[in-house]
């Protein structure tokens, strides 16, 4: 009779229940175990979980010699954030809220990944000690993994918790959850390794010091944010221009035959290695600087070399291209065709119709594409470098300066120390920055879809 | 010739191919000043290919090819010499589904003002209240000129953009099926004012729906596969049509 109501399911809601908690509760174990495996010179340490909470250092002693290891700060929160999870995923469940608890399961089971992270800074520590040569072994034991497994089974139970929902359901809205909470983790990591440094130097230091010269211990990186932020605009001024008109053209102008052969171009531009268009830029670009500028000085007072602000952005206009041209043009193409028949049909000419209905129109498009181009550009790294010229200076055009991306990447080989740590504090100003960038990309194009949707 | 100069528009042996596609036959029509004149017939017949082909909209359309000659006031439109600005000027258009720009509801009216080179604010504001009240929807608008139009329903976007074609100070208005996207209490206020427009404009409809024809048009221009079946007075054509396949139309048996 009720063969429609008595829907069978394969774990009724009790059962999914006590799973959950009989998982998150394994998951809280395996935090106990051993977790951390070292290994120096045949000697095995184990560290479980609550060592690394409560204690910050884990005595070793090996051939006579002894020390103490501390764990890094973003092992020891990671860890703190893995056992504190799985918690509030239980309480969450308790409140009837499942998809939080879902997110918090899945927080606890990659945070531990975050303290993969940290190995090398370990390895550094025990190599530093000098009490082993290179027999340093530090691995990650079965517990480690058996708190992934379950805490994203954990998540797939609660989401499978409402009955009427289906498994497939749950488990495709954890796997998507997983870059959620990598996005979480990368902006903990880079506040847990960058602020320590912020504060050490002092924030207003830090920001608006223009002195940086880490051997004399200071830390001051405002030409690098102002180098950034000028050779992010420099290339919006020169890129902005000639990708929104290459995109009119293309969208609006150009016949087929025309638009068949450049588009695969411009979409080419994309893939092109970033180490490449640094090739264009040191041959082509900086000789060119170099060879036209010859007879300017800086305001320095030193010669133009070549490696310049110009020079990079110049690199970094081409780079920004392809992102704006093409989102530019998709943005033109989304234009009803009816604007541009309405504008006609009044007697507007065609050019009056591109930049008086058409631009206009696609105008919130036209800028996502420009702020994706701001993001590609403020994060730039390897082009920049090899014209850049990579001295700290304050940015002026024919001069040789050093922005964010590349203090970071020229000083990271060799640094230690505060000096490391502060290389982190500029990777969360630059984190920052592309933040700011990203969500403004966000409030634009969802503007964008209003305006479509009000359309329709 | 006398009665020749009543006729604003003069259409002699019109042909249009759409690359191979003859889709105008021969067509033949002299359409009266200070009249509504109406296009029906069945889909792909060439109404509103017809029509387009008055203020040259077909010109935007790839592989389109026109052979023979229409006359605004005299002026073949197809000379090489015209100016499709100004005559698309002369002819603003109506289309099938309201299209506003997206922008506010003043800077649409005014938008056809402004291309054509008036910057004086006072007089554009003067434009755009004389299209607003020729459109019979200045006193639902008049306090909300700033907002944007896309938030009017779709009757009143529609009389909107006749508001803007009256912008550019027409003497021929072309509406290509203006009220098939509207519900029937708009589609009566459309037709009144088509009715009020008559007054001072020449209006040229293409519709689907022969009962608007018969309430609105002086005349009427029966469409078949690209030709023009027959073209006379309204209340004539529908009392007793003189060709049988207008009738079979007229009476429901086909279209």
């Amino acid at each position: 009779m009720d063969m429609f109501l008595e829907k069978k399911e394969f774990l009724n809601q009790n059962k999914k229940f006590f799973l959950i908690i009989l998982l998150s509760i394994l998951m809280l174990i395996c935090f106990l175990l051993p977790y951390v495996q070292i290994i120096i010179n045949q000697d095995n340490f184990c560290v479980t979980s609550l060592d690394i909470l409560m204690n910050s250092k884990l005595h070793v002693t090996n051939a006579g010699s002894e020390a103490d290891i501390n764990f890094p700060n973003v092992m020891r929160i990671s860890v703190f954030l893995a056992v504190l999870s799985p918690l509030a995923g239980v309480l969450f469940i308790l409140l009837k809220k499942r998809i939080l608890a879902a997110e918090s399961f899945v927080i606890g089971a990659i945070t531990p990944i975050l303290s993969l992270i940290t190995v090398s800074d370990l390895k550094r520590q025990i190599v530093d000690l000098n009490i082993s040569s290179n027999r340093v072994y530090i691995g990650f034991i079965w517990p480690f993994f058996l708190t992934l497994i379950f805490g994203i089974a954990c998540a797939i139970f609660s989401v499978w918790l409402n009955g009427g929902e289906k498994l497939a359901e749950a488990v495709f809205f954890c796997f998507a959850s997983i870059s959620v909470g990598l996005v979480f983790l990368i902006t903990l990591y880079m506040i847990i390794s960058g602020l320590p440094a912020i504060i050490e130097v002092g924030i207003f230091n830090f920001l608006f010091g223009f002195e940086w010269d880490p051997s004399c211990g200071k830390y001051g990186i405002l030409y690098l944010i102002l180098a950034s932020l000028f050779g992010t605009f420099g290339a919006v001024i020169i890129g902005v221009p000639v990708g929104v008109l290459t995109a009119v053209f293309l969208s609006e102008i150009a016949s087929k035959k025309i638009g068949f052969f450049v588009r695969p171009i411009v979409e080419l531009l994309a893939g092109i290695p970033s180490v490449i268009y640094g090739f264009f830029g040191m041959m082509i670009i900086v000789p060119f600087i170099r060879n036209v500028f010859s007879d300017f000085r800086t305001f320095s007072q030193k010669p133009v070399v070549g490696d310049s602000l110009l020079a990079v952005m110049l690199v970094l206009a081409i780079m920004v291209l392809p992102t704006i041209i093409s989102t530019a043009e998709t943005a033109i193409r989304a234009i009803p065709k009816s604007y541009k028949e309405a504008s006609l049909g009044l007697g507007a000419t065609h050019i009056q119709t591109i930049f008086k209905v058409t631009l206009p129109a696609a105008r919130s498009g036209i800028l996502s594409g420009i702020v994706l181009g701001v993001g590609r550009a403020i994060g730039e790294t390897m082009a920049v470098i090899m014209v850049a010229g990579n001295i700290v200076n304050f940015p002026e055009l024919l001069g040789s300066v050093r922005l964010l991306t590349t203090g970071i990447a020229i000083d990271m080989a060799y640094s230690s120390g505060l000096f490391r740590q502060s290389l982190f504090g500029i990777g969360l100003v630059l984190f920052v920055f592309i933040m700011i960038v990203n969500i403004s990309f966000m409030k634009i194009s969802k503007r964008g879809v209003q305006i479509d949707a009000t359309n329709r | 010739m006398e009665k020749e100069k009543n006729n604003k528009v003069v259409i002699e042996n019109l042909n249009l191919f759409y690359g191979e596609h003859h889709a105008l036959k021969n067509i033949n029509l002299k359409i009266p000043e200070g009249k509504i004149t109406a296009f029906i017939g069945p889909s792909g017949c060439g109404k509103s290919t017809c029509l387009k082909s008055i203020n040259r909209m077909n010109d935007l359309v790839d592989n389109c090819r026109i052979e023979g000659k229409i006359f605004i006031s005299g002026e073949d439109i197809y000379d090489p010499r015209t100016d499709v600005t100004l005559l698309r000027k002369c002819a603003g258009m109506v289309f099938q589904t309201p299209n506003p720009f997206p922008m506010s509801i003043f800077d649409n009216v005014a938008y056809g003002p402004r291309i054509h080179g008036i910057k004086d604010k006072k007089k554009l504001e003067e434009i755009v209240e004389r299209s607003l009240r020729g459109a019979a929807i200045w006193d639902d608008l008049k306090d909300k000129l700033k907002k944007s139009a896309f938030g009017l329903s779709g009757g009143q976007q529609q009389r909107l953009c006749i508001a803007r074609a009256l912008a550019i100070e027409p003497d021929i208005i072309l509406m290509d099926e203006p009220t098939s996207a509207l519900d029937p209490i708009s589609t009566l206020k459309i037709e009144d004012l088509m009715m009020e427009l008559r007054k001072k404009y020449t209006v040229i409809v293409v519709t689907h729906n022969m009962q608007q024809a018969t309430r609105i048009a002086d005349k009427t221009a029966f469409f078949l596969m690209g030709e023009v079946i027959e073209y006379s007075d309204t209340d004539r054509m529908f009392r007793n049509p003189v060709d049988k396949r207008t009738e079979d139309y007229i009476t429901g048996r086909f279209g």
